[in-house]
């Protein structure tokens, strides 16, 4: 597997650590209540198709990534930085 | 007061010469991170073109005489062989001494590809990756002439991998 990044280019997968799902750049408020912490902390969704993980190049540039992958043909179609994808 | 010694990160370790591969250890100045802080990084090249540097673009290394700065990952630079840094709206460290770099000459790309995920023929200038399992800096100064960076405490490790690395080109003849 390959991650294009796009600061350094296309780099082999053992440069990336994974970072879970992308929900984690969409923090509640401190006084969003229970539920929605209790989502926010636990429930995950599992599809059979387009997922948002987050990646680190932590071997390169230390940029954090949004890599939106498709898990049923395991197919990229696209990477951002995720400073910039939080904006 | 004592005295202490000064020892370079490969002392005892370089230069080496296997095969037609030689590795050396690059003489050390005064070394400065420079990570700009939020939006601040025009700013920071401005100041750093006023000592005939500036911030550079990923993967980018500019020569200005004797001082020099490497990009060094995403908003961070080195900055080389410059005694002292004017005022930078940008986190500032001192890491002098604290990174081994080991020239490799002659046949660097044959040997780096045995250790190196990343095909260095279609780059030059800097780029982050790794060495092994050692996450590096490499410069690419030349397809010939190739400088490796790791941390210091990662001197033996570096010299150990690139000793093998050579030693199986050569073998190869």
């Amino acid at each position: 597997m390959r991650i294009n990044c796009p600061v350094c280019g296309e780099r082999d997968r053992r440069e990336f650590y994974y970072g879970g799902d992308a929900v984690a750049m969409h923090r509640p408020a401190p006084d969003a209540g229970v539920e929605v912490w209790d989502s926010y902390v636990h429930l995950r969704e599992n599809p059979a198709g387009q997922t948002r993980d987050l990646w680190h190049h932590e071997a390169g540039c230390g940029a954090w990534l949004v890599v939106t992958r498709n898990t049923v043909t395991h197919a990229i179609s696209d990477v951002a930085l995720a400073k910039e994808a939080k904006r | 007061m004592v005295k202490l010694l000064e020892t370079s990160p490969c002392a005892g370790l370089l230069p080496r010469h296997i095969g037609q591969t030689a590795l050396s250890e690059r003489p050390q100045g005064p070394m400065w991170s420079v990570a700009p802080f939020a939006g601040q990084k025009l700013a920071v090249a401005r100041a750093l073109q006023k000592i005939g540097l500036t911030f550079p673009e990923p993967g980018q290394v500019v020569q200005s005489g004797v001082p020099s700065v490497v990009w060094f990952g995403i908003d961070q630079a080195m900055v080389f062989d410059v005694a002292a840094l004017p005022k930078l709206a940008a986190a500032v460290t001192d890491q002098s001494d604290g990174w081994s770099c080991v020239r490799v000459e002659g046949r660097a790309l044959e040997v780096l590809v045995r250790l190196v995920p990343v095909d260095l023929r279609k780059q030059s200038g800097a780029l982050r990756s790794m060495i092994g399992h050692m996450s590096a800096i490499i410069i690419v100064r030349d397809e010939d002439v190739i400088d490796v960076m790791v941390m210091r405490a990662m001197a033996q490790t570096l010299v150990h991998e690139l000793e093998v690395a050579a030693t199986g080109v050569a073998a190869r003849g």
